[in-house]
């Protein structure tokens, strides 16, 4: 068993990484100076557990984020598409933030998986 | 958020400290990682103190998250003089006002990739990000270079950039405003 468990801070998001069974989950915020150096274990993870295929879902609840981690993101979903999983992200945002849901259309806009775009109450 | 910005997008000091303005906050100094930890948490602090609405406040922190990080990455270990301000306005808005040296050798990109930018409605910055965003390329530090696009977004239009040159250095300052309601 396979898991990447990490308490969030004032700068980088909870996250929870689960192979058994397989699930995705950031939340939080992410405002790191260096987003590479946060994400890379991440999209690491990614590439090695789900080579093998299966389901999960992708769960993104995020407050803030950098444009650095913007990137990142995409980069994590473009990992989730190209593996061999069926994935769904789920793109949670407060029902009052239409910049995170403007946001989470990009992201459906872009990547080629089942996407849902959940407003939360505030 | 949508719409035309101003037309007199290229004119600068559209936004001005007047004596009705009061100082919320003033920062001298290099921007650190631990800077903008205790900037954040100040702002947020003081947002919900003020009655900040909710998309309003998060915009704002939005706005100074890129312009603190922009700080951080772009400016030169040489300069005495960053700063970072804040200021409660008349019409219940704040203006972020920052400033600190840049490399001589950036200042003509610099400038021309924001006349770029403010000569674009909100949906052609919109366009624009999401065309960074699925793209390849990175800039420096590991972003999309949309820092600037998303300021422009998230403070609707309303940011000025100024460059001066003073004893042979080049200061950038960026004032962004936000109303604290929408």
């Amino acid at each position: 068993m396979s898991t990447i468990q990490l308490e969030g801070t004032a700068k980088t998001p909870r996250v929870a990484f689960h192979d058994s069974p397989l699930s995705i989950e950031i939340s939080g915020r992410s405002i790191p100076e260096n987003s590479i150096a946060f994400y890379t274990p991440l999209l690491e993870w990614v590439d090695e557990h789900l080579k093998a295929g299966g389901t999960v879902d992708v769960s993104i609840r995020l407050e803030y984020f950098n444009t650095s981690s913007s990137k990142c993101l995409m980069d994590l979903l473009k990992r989730v598409e190209q593996s061999a999983a069926e994935a769904t992200v789920l793109w949670y945002y407060e029902e009052d933030d239409e910049d995170m849901l403007e946001a989470g259309e990009d992201y459906d806009a872009i990547i080629d998986m089942p996407f849902r775009l959940i407003a939360t109450a505030g | 958020m949508s719409g035309i910005l101003p037309s007199d997008a290229h004119s600068s000091a559209r936004y001005r400290t007047t004596e009705q303005d009061t100082v919320e906050l003033q920062w001298f100094g290099n921007i650190q990682n631990q800077t903008t930890d205790f900037l954040m948490q100040w702002m947020e602090a003081r947002l919900n103190e003020v009655g900040a609405q909710s998309l309003q406040k998060k915009r704002i922190i939005r706005v100074a998250i890129e312009l603190l990080q922009n700080m951080h990455h772009h400016a030169i270990s040489h300069d005495s003089q960053p700063k970072f301000s804040i200021y409660a306005t008349a019409s219940a808005a704040w203006r972020i006002e920052t400033s600190n040296a840049i490399d001589p050798h950036n200042v003509v990109e610099l400038q021309q990739t924001w006349e770029t930018l403010k000569s674009k409605c909100q949906n052609e910055l919109r366009s624009m990000q999401r065309e960074k965003l699925a793209g390849d390329a990175r800039s420096e530090h590991g972003g999309g270079g949309v820092g600037l696009n998303e300021i422009l977004r998230k403070a609707n239009g309303c940011v000025d950039m100024n460059i001066e040159n003073q004893a042979g250095i080049a200061r950038v300052t960026f004032i962004a405003e936000i109303p604290l309601q929408s």
